[in-house]
């Protein structure tokens, strides 16, 4: 069983929170020399680009860099096919004969197919991947699944995405535990980027934390238009002319002001653009193009999720299926063409996953029914191309007529977690109850965190201000220990930049600086001290 | 005219000239001109008699829940729309006369500390009253949760005769006692409740009464039941007036060991006062019937005007208060009658009043807690204290003496987000009921219905057609509409969402 209720010290790294101000500086430290060591490594390889990332995120949100605690630049999304991928004529076995046997309506004729080996072949309509593939930029799972499969989409669903076992109910999301693990002061101390981005109204339960959500939501284009271009969530515009539409208007401004992040998805789509043409017509493609728009600006989201329906195939499925695979072929193809113009190919792994696959043998409509286990991509210049795990036995099915799983689909997961993200084998395992073994999926797996390495000299202290809260000025005091240039800044809870006390060469010694904020509205707001050796911040009250 | 001048005679008369009494960081209530497209509001109390127009359906329904206590279950949702509007309103005045009265904890008689007291017996009895404290304030939580129109009308009150227990030694007996002279008296006259407030422990401390003597008088309770208990500010009264009144009400003094009142008579001024231009030896009793007998009227309006404000719509339109007005003295000024002709009138069911009053931090934990059955225990209840606590309304600790502001001031920039996220954890943690509420919809088994019906219950005001659809996507989570059942065992996330989502749409803030 899961134990997420049990409080877990022991993955809550002590200079994560705000509060912390002197343990949060060396945590920073600590994190710094990391990134120094992943620079170096990333050095060698392609993208020289990809190394300053984490500097150019502190550019843009300074307070981001302190509160992230997984791989600043590392970038996972899960693509969702929503409905029951079809995985054997996804993933086709195209010198079984038995799967012409069973499908003699439907089934993928081998030259038809984009053959990859003698005995594997790819719906053709991938085949725009041919270039992925060919730079092994493409790993194919095959007979992915659990035991005991449930062949509800609602059941399946909430399976895959809260990892668990099939008799276990869990209402939490795997990467929802796996992120407040994280940021266990996600809701008191937000950081200033959504650490997980969900687009499209499939409000999916895979972010959903213990006691809270941990992802943003952009439930529409619309939505996402509004956000990037107007910075506001909620239309208020266009209300009835009634008192209903009048406290409404006033409510969605409220709710706009309120909108966490929507001065961060404003601002790292003003910086970024599509550089290639995305299909249209083309839902996943859409919300794909925003996701690149958004690694691309930096937004700082480490997890996004998009998602596809319709591919509960039960009939004429030759030509639903066959246009499924064009859009998630094109649109992943435009996608990784769009990041890779910025060298960002290798930072971004994407995953497909569905809540199951179909039943070997067609039915009576030219369709397949409800199955078990299925083929899973996953892509980016990260990731090491190939093909994992066997092809799925057609005779040995279970008692439905439907295939027996090789690789459990926690095993991907617990991979990317553990060699994408660099998260200790230990986390991996709390989220999902239990250990799982990882697959060779990743080129350059992140080594796990250095846990013991030892900690900056304590050079300066950041004091919480006095009075607090305060109406309208309060002291800020710290103290240096050698002369080093000084930069003291007051942020909202979007991060916004909102004044600059202190930005000069200082001696040692301690300081007390006044900060007035007369022309500021009620709320918290974070100060943050940075020099070349230190970093810290801690939040404010101002109440008027 | 220009449209301008129109619009603010519009305003006028549909609202009067009681100002916009909530507050917005300060900034005045911004006036649009949506108002004026709207004065064919009904301005009289007559009864709302169903039609084609306004048809005493599920939204008026819940109109009506929303309004004098929480929005329902299913199952007392049902009960109320096998009535018509009138037997509705009756039903549940008559619901809230039957509920139980707040219990008196075993612990309401004992006192302070002797004067003499050892610091060990000190330390004893503040370990004490923080347990009774977290007692009364599981008793009052209940008694809000539980009680219907009744825990409204005591939040009523408690807003109107406003104390802040951290100004009287966050003394649990007396706050007992101020919240039964409340509920004693919710189905009385206001005459009566003003009598007794005045002598509660409570009062007498926070506003000073206690210390009001002959030699030193002090006018601070004087003061505010003019300016806030009464007649409200400036309205008919003068800086004599208060000075006088302070003199009558002379004499009362809290014994902290019984929490006993006593009226000592060497304290007491027994000289002559004028008051209102009456000239006599008043005490607490005559000054009360003088004040009572010379501005009826204005206490009248002025109690009237509040509850409007409180039930309906935080601005007032006059005819209505002066409707009002006119059965509270009918009835000896109690508010009941007024209520029940408010609750029953075509005014109050126009559409242009359904969902305008932003909800306070109790009734939005109220409303999420009755609509899904919540099981209440103890917890609960100190879960319920804790919430609104954080959200901004604190029992037993309004702000200041004129209460809590109501309304947009519930609302900011850091509330709004608080809101959502408590909202969003309560939802998290109540997946068995959401999903037993969502199969006493009439068509759990039909996605789109389900979300509609769902959104409709939880929202005042109707979306577009094509908002629902989206909910119903939400709820969908992108899976087939087709195979979606209610018993499947995935349904109950997919409510979760749904609700999730609901609860955290700016429409779900207003009442």
């Amino acid at each position: 069983m899961c134990q997420h209720d049990k409080p877990k010290p022991s993955t809550i790294r002590p200079g994560e929170a705000l509060e912390h101000g002197q343990e949060h500086g060396q945590d920073h430290a600590r994190w710094s020399r990391r990134d120094f060591l992943m620079t170096g490594a990333l050095a060698a390889g392609a993208s020289f680009l990809i190394g300053n990332t984490p500097v150019r995120a502190m550019g843009a949100h300074p307070l981001l860099s302190m509160l992230r605690s997984i791989e600043t630049d590392r970038v996972l999304v899960l693509i969702q096919l929503n409905g029951g991928n079809d995985g054997l004529n996804t993933v086709i076995p195209i010198s079984n004969d038995i799967y012409y046997q069973r499908r003699p309506s439907i089934a993928i004729a081998k030259n038809a197919a984009w053959q990859l080996n003698p005995e594997l072949g790819l719906h053709p309509n991938l085949k725009v991947l041919e270039r992925m593939w060919g730079d092994g930029h493409m790993n194919i799972l095959r007979n992915v699944g659990y035991p005991d499969p449930n062949l509800s989409h609602f059941r399946a669903t909430d399976i895959w995405v809260s990892g668990s076992d099939a008799n276990v109910v869990e209402n939490t999301g795997w990467l929802g535990r796996f992120l407040d693990m994280e940021y266990p002061n996600y809701i008191s101390t937000p950081p200033p980027a959504p650490v997980a981005v969900q687009i499209g109204t499939n409000q999916s339960l895979l972010f959903q934390g213990p006691s809270n959500g941990m992802s943003m939501n952009i439930s529409s284009t619309a939505l996402f238009e509004r956000l990037a271009s107007q910075g506001k969530a909620f239309e208020t515009e266009g209300l009835p002319s009634t008192i209903w539409g009048q406290e409404m208007t006033w409510l969605r401004s409220m709710a706009n002001q309120s909108y966490t992040y929507a001065g961060a998805i404003q601002k790292a789509n003003s910086k970024a653009r599509n550089e290639v043409s995305y299909p249209t017509n083309n839902g996943l493609s859409t919300n794909l193009s925003i996701v690149a728009k958004l690694i691309k600006g930096q937004l700082g989201a480490r997890i996004y999720m998009v998602s596809i329906g319709g591919f509960d195939t039960h009939a004429n499925q030759i030509n639903v299926h066959g246009n499924l695979m064009t859009q998630l072929g094109n649109a992943v193809k435009s996608f990784y063409e769009d990041l890779e113009k910025q060298g960002l190919a290798d930072k971004v792994t994407a995953m497909t996953f569905s809540e199951f696959g179909r039943r070997v043998n067609e039915n009576g409509s030219n369709g397949t029914d409800h199955g078990t286990s299925a083929p899973m991509f996953v892509f980016g210049a990260g990731v090491k191309g190939g093909v994992t795990g066997a092809a799925p036995s057609l005779s040995n099915l279970d008692a439905n007529g439907n295939l027996r799983f090789e690789i459990d689909y926690r095993q991907v997961y617990a991979t990317l977690m553990s060699d994408w993200f660099g998260v200790p084998k230990g986390i991996a395992d709390d989220v999902f109850g239990k250990s799982f073994s990882t697959l060779n999926l990743v080129q350059q797996p992140v080594s796990t965190r250095l846990g013991d390495e030892p900690s900056v000299p304590d050079t300066f202290v950041l004091r919480q201000n006095y009075p607090n809260p305060f109406n309208p000025s309060t002291v800020i005091s710290y103290t240096l220990h050698r002369t080093e240039p000084v930069l003291l800044r007051v942020f909202d809870t979007n991060g916004r930049l909102v004044r600059t006390l202190v930005d000069q060469q200082q001696h040692a010694g301690t300081y007390e600086i006044t900060f007035d904020a007369f022309d500021l509205a009620s709320g918290v707001y974070i100060y943050s001290l940075e020099s070349s050796s230190f970093r810290a911040s801690k939040k404010m009250t101002l109440l008027k | 005219m220009d449209r301008r001048t129109a619009f603010k005679k519009g305003t006028q008369l549909l609202f009067g000239s009681a100002g916009y009494p909530s507050v917005d960081d300060g900034k005045p209530f911004t006036e649009t001109e949506t108002i004026l497209e709207k004065v064919n509001v009904s301005l009289t109390l007559e009864p709302f008699v169903p039609n084609s127009n306004m048809p005493w359906n599920r939204r008026r329904v819940l109109h009506l829940c929303r309004r004098m206590g929480f929005i329902p279950n299913p199952s007392t949702l049902a009960t109320l729309e096998g009535m018509n509007p009138s037997q509705a309103v009756d039903y549940l005045i008559q619901q809230a006369q039957n509920a139980k009265k707040i219990t008196e904890p075993s612990w309401a008689n004992l006192g302070l500390p002797p004067l003499n007291a050892s610091a060990a017996e000190i330390q004893a009895y503040n370990a004490q009253r923080a347990i009774w404290l977290a007692d009364l304030r599981v008793i009052l939580s209940s008694h809000l949760l539980e009680s219907g129109l009744r825990g409204k009308l005591t939040m009523f009150w408690h807003n109107h005769f406003v104390t802040e227990i951290s100004d009287y030694g966050n003394n649990p007996q007396y706050a007992w006692r101020y919240l039964n002279t409340i509920q004693e008296h919710h189905f009385s006259g206001f005459k009566a409740l003003t009598l007794a407030m005045g002598l509660t422990p409570a009062m007498l401390v926070y506003l000073n009464g206690n210390q009001n003597q002959r030699v030193r008088p002090n006018e601070n309770y004087a003061r505010e039941l003019l300016e806030l208990f009464t007649l409200g500010e400036g309205n008919g009264y003068t800086q004599k007036d208060i000075e006088e009144i302070a003199r009558a009400l002379t004499g009362y003094q809290v014994n902290g060991q019984d929490n006993s009142v006593s009226f000592v008579q060497t304290r007491f001024d027994s000289g002559s006062k004028t008051i209102f231009g009456k000239t006599g030896n008043y005490n607490y009793a005559t000054a009360h019937d003088l004040l009572f007998q010379e501005r009826r009227e204005a206490i009248a309006r002025h109690v009237c005007r509040k509850a409007y404000h409180y039930f309906v719509y935080p601005n007032a339109p006059e005819m209505i208060v002066d409707e009002m007005a006119s059965l509270f003295l009918e009835s000896d000024m109690n508010l009941i009658p007024v209520l029940r002709a408010l609750f029953k009138s075509r005014h109050f069911f126009d559409d242009e009043l359904m969902g305008t009053m932003v909800l306070s931090p109790t009734e939005l934990m109220g409303n999420f807690i009755s609509i899904f059955s919540i099981p209440k225990n103890t917890q609960l209840y100190r879960t319920y204290y804790n919430l609104t606590s954080q959200l901004g309304q604190i029992l037993l600790q309004p702000p200041d003496v004129s209460g809590w502001k109501g309304h947009r001031s519930w609302i900011n920039t850091s509330t709004l987000p608080t809101r959502w996220t408590l909202m969003e954890q309560q939802v998290a943690r109540s997946i068995v009921q959401l999903l037993e509420f969502a199969k006493a919809m009439p068509n759990p088994n039909k996605p789109y219905d389900l979300a509609r019906d769902i959104a409709e219950y939880m929202i005042a005001v109707p979306l577009k057609d094509e908002e629902y659809i989206e909910l119903g996507k939400v709820l969908l989570g992108g899976s087939p509409d087709y195979e979606w059942r209610i018993d499947s065992n995935g349904a109950a996330s997919r409510i979760q969402a749904l609700v999730s989502h609901i609860v955290q749409m700016p429409e779900y803030q207003l009442n």
